[in-house]
């Protein structure tokens, strides 16, 4: 399979491959929102006592995906804004998976598969599903055709799989296991990048111990280990059935079916330039964002700026976030911009990485940048000039999609490609002009998916 | 710099509306944003971004330049100077006035276009020759279809095909300063072939040491240019390698089939053929966007340069096929798109 595009942003920050466990917090805020979920319907009462493992409030338009308690305490409801809080929070050691909760049933024909099912989605492992064209949660009771398991790595800065899958291989083929069972005899691709690092070996040898795996191998750039660029790849059209996990979603998958209990802890990368001390922690949802070790506090006069997942595609930590969100994989912190660069294009840049040979740096080995939250230059008119046709993987052309795009005729973006993008961001990263590809893209997808809904609710 | 900072930050609110000068912004922003940069930060994911941007793209192109103009001034002394100053000068009024009535920024690719057009015409050229034709350029060839980016033909070229069509005899016949001396000649190296079918040596030609428009005589510096070009990704190599190719290819098919058609390298390293390629006919805007448009445009661009040295009574064809497919760039891409998205549509 040819690969073409894809680029490695050298940012600095990159998280030590070493777990930190982060000592328990008595107060425990849980955004009620997260990327994709939005936990509307609450299923306690303030003040009321919680087990751990409980669950506390669901997803009604995501197949009732739950908020689980990570801990047991006290909940309150108003205390915080967009949060649930849990008080005097501590570990007690007895979690369990919540059985009263009504959540959807699984078909009576999915027999055993069906009953496993059901106790992921309880357990919160389903949140970690995707599907790979929509991003959305698929259905947990539609059998797939086919699972794609992808490590996903390479943005900056997500866990590293060495560290997700230290002593936890065993979880990791059984949640494979399962997934074999789920999707009958369809293939289970596993991305798997190049090298010899711990977690290529663990991938290696969970491939080696379940002959059934279709690997795939893919480059060591950004964005190949992504579910959807593979999804195309492999040939899947966009006609659902497909499922996409990372390796977080296998292992806890593997750890709730082996031992019965909800999977609470998780492993969060945290990095970026200006993290002290950038690594993976390993704490529960809702634990505090100003207790995190090494992240600065901004101040008014630096301030920095939170970002729940990865610097290209990371979604901005709104201000009054105050915990940790169900979905966070990884925590990026970046400096943002408060300095106005003087004569930036006559610089030489020995210290400036640049997709293009236009900066002295070119002539260095390889290094890493402490890039800010600076856009670098002022927003002017597309030159196609072609650097984001160069660096996108989809093998789509986002300046020409852009015109359109730009000139609201959705239709002929659609036909040239606009549903192929895998929004990883890189043509934005790339434009001279900066132009906003990746979020213009993003509203002409929304637009677009609205305006078929709208016809096929009129048909 | 704080001083500078400072002091720009006092002149502020005379731009601002209801200012002395409210008028002058894109001026006073222009000068502001040239010394430093917005401190904008990333709106949306993703947070980070390439240093590149469009000044310093540009100024990739003013750099790579660089060796024409330094030959252009020892061969053709201080008066090449006095051309640039022009060009830039009544260049630079047209596009802040267009700023002004836009109520937008300048925009840089201005700084390229101003340095381009001087360097493509005879040393002798009065000044106020260049200053007609600069302003034709950034006019016509610019400004009318809507600034830098939407512009269908090259405005350099434009500002010269008008000033050739417009006054012809400065442009043409004995207008040519051999390099470092005051002779002029009328034998620049392609009318020499055409007239008499002599060829230069090929030394002469890539020293420069022949007759020619300022910046087109240095062949060899015009080259290390073109090449730090394409390593910096600001040109694309499909075209020069395609454009070259062609003119190559015909050259040597068509220089078997009659004499009136120069021989290969002769072609290659004469007139303004590698200064249209390396710094015309790659501006990404006039050149069309799909890569195997690229390569047509190239093709075509050579076989028209060649037939036109060959067979009109101008020596020289670049500049016309050049913008001859320009013209045809629309069409170029939009065919190449209808086969790549054939399917997408059937």
């Amino acid at each position: 399979m040819k690969f073409k595009g894809g680029y490695n942003v050298a940012l600095k920050g990159k998280p030590a491959p070493r777990v930190q466990d982060l000592p328990e917090s008595e107060v425990l805020y849980l955004p009620l929102r997260s990327l994709r979920f939005n936990f509307t319907k609450l299923c306690v009462a303030d003040g009321q006592d919680v087990a751990q493992g409980q669950v506390l409030a669901q997803d009604p338009d995501n197949h009732s995906v739950p908020l689980l308690a990570p801990r047991a305490g006290t909940a309150r409801i108003e205390s915080e804004a967009g949060h649930l809080v849990i008080e005097k929070a501590h570990d007690s050691q007895e979690a369990c998976v919540d059985t009263s909760t009504e959540f959807p049933a699984p078909p009576p024909e999915l027999g055993e598969t069906g009953a496993r099912l059901d106790t992921l989605l309880r357990a919160g492992v389903w949140q970690y599903m995707a599907d790979p064209f929509t991003g959305g949660l698929p259905d947990p009771y539609v059998l797939p055709r086919a699972v794609i398991v992808s490590p996903s790595c390479s943005e900056p800065f997500v866990p590293d799989p060495g560290v997700l899958l230290k002593d936890r291989g065993d979880a990791f083929i059984r949640g494979l296991e399962f997934l074999h069972t789920a999707s009958g005899d369809g293939p289970i691709h596993l991305l798997l990048p190049p090298g010899n690092s711990k977690g290529v070996l663990e991938l290696r040898n969970a491939a080696g111990q379940c002959p059934w795996l279709a690997l795939l191998e893919i480059p060591a750039a950004y964005p190949f280990d992504n579910a959807h660029l593979a999804a195309q790849r492999l040939g899947y059209g966009n006609g659902g059935r497909v499922w996409a996990i990372g390796l977080e979603g296998v292992i806890a998958a593997g750890l709730v079916l082996g031992s019965d209990k909800p999977c609470l802890e998780r492993i969060v990368a945290v990095g970026g330039p200006c993290v002290t001390e950038p690594c993976h922690v390993k704490t529960v949802v809702g634990y505090p964002l100003s207790q995190i070790p090494g992240v600065p506090e901004g101040t008014e006069s630096a301030p920095v700026r939170l970002i729940n997942g990865g610097a290209l595609t990371g979604a901005v930590a709104p201000r009054d976030q105050r915990g940790l969100s169900a979905e966070c994989r990884a925590l990026t912190v970046l400096a943002e911009n408060t300095k106005r660069e003087v004569l930036a294009f006559a610089d030489p840049g020995f210290g400036k990485h640049a997709f293009t040979h236009t900066f002295m740096s070119a002539l260095r080995p390889a290094f890493l940048e402490r890039y800010t939250t600076a856009v670098r230059g002022e927003g002017r008119p597309c030159l196609s000039c072609a650097a984001c046709e160069d660096v996108c993987p989809a093998g789509i052309m986002p300046h020409l999609i852009h015109r359109y795009v730009n000139k609201k005729r959705l239709t002929e973006a659609a036909r040239f490609g606009l549903g192929l993008c895998v929004e990883c961001g890189l043509c934005s990263y790339v434009c001279p002009s900066k132009i906003e590809h990746r979020h213009e893209f993003l509203e002409a997808k929304e637009t677009l998916r609205l305006e078929r809904q709208a016809e096929e609710e009129h048909a | 710099m704080k001083w500078l900072l400072d002091l720009l930050e006092k002149m502020r609110p005379l731009f601002e509306e209801r200012g002395k000068f409210a008028l002058l912004k894109p001026i006073f922003e222009t000068a502001e944003n040239i010394f430093f940069y917005p401190s904008t930060c990333t709106p949306h994911a993703p947070h980070v971004r390439d240093p590149l941007d469009i000044k310093r793209f540009m100024g990739v192109v003013l750099v790579a330049m660089m060796p024409c103009i330094a030959a252009a001034f020892y061969s053709f002394g201080i008066r090449v100077l006095w051309m640039i100053l022009v060009s830039y000068v009544v260049g630079g009024i047209c596009e802040v006035t267009f700023a002004i009535v836009r109520k937008g920024e300048v925009h840089e690719g201005f700084f390229v276009t101003g340095l381009i057009f001087p360097l493509t015409l005879p040393p002798t050229t009065p000044l106020w020759v260049v200053g007609v034709g600069i302003l034709a350029g950034t006019f016509f060839g610019k400004e009318v279809f809507g600034g830098t980016g939407k512009n269908i033909f090259n405005p350099a070229l434009v500002g010269r095909l008008f000033v050739t069509i417009a006054f012809p005899t400065m442009m043409s016949g004995a207008v040519w300063q051999l390099p470092c001396t005051d002779a002029i000649t009328a034998a620049t190296p392609m009318a020499q072939f055409m007239t008499r079918q002599e060829m230069i040596p090929l030394m002469d030609l890539l020293l420069g040491k022949t007759g020619g428009s300022i910046g087109e005589t240095f062949h060899l510096g015009i080259i290390i240019g073109g090449l730090y070009l394409m390593y910096t990704k600001v040109a694309d190599w499909r075209i020069p390698l395609s454009y070259l190719g062609s003119v190559f290819v015909f050259a040597l098919v068509g220089n078997m089939v009659t004499p009136r058609i120069a021989p290969p390298l002769f072609q290659l390293l004469g007139g303004g053929l590698l200064f249209g390629v390396m710094f015309m006919a790659t501006d990404p805007v006039t050149s069309p966007f799909t890569r195997s448009g690229k390569y047509v445009f190239g093709v075509l661009c050579g076989l028209l340069t060649v037939l036109i040295r060959a067979f009109s009574i101008y020596p020289e064809g670049v500049m016309f096929s050049i913008v001859i497919m320009n013209a045809f760039v629309p069409m170029i891409d939009h065919v190449v798109l209808g086969l790549k998205y054939r399917e997408a549509t059937a």
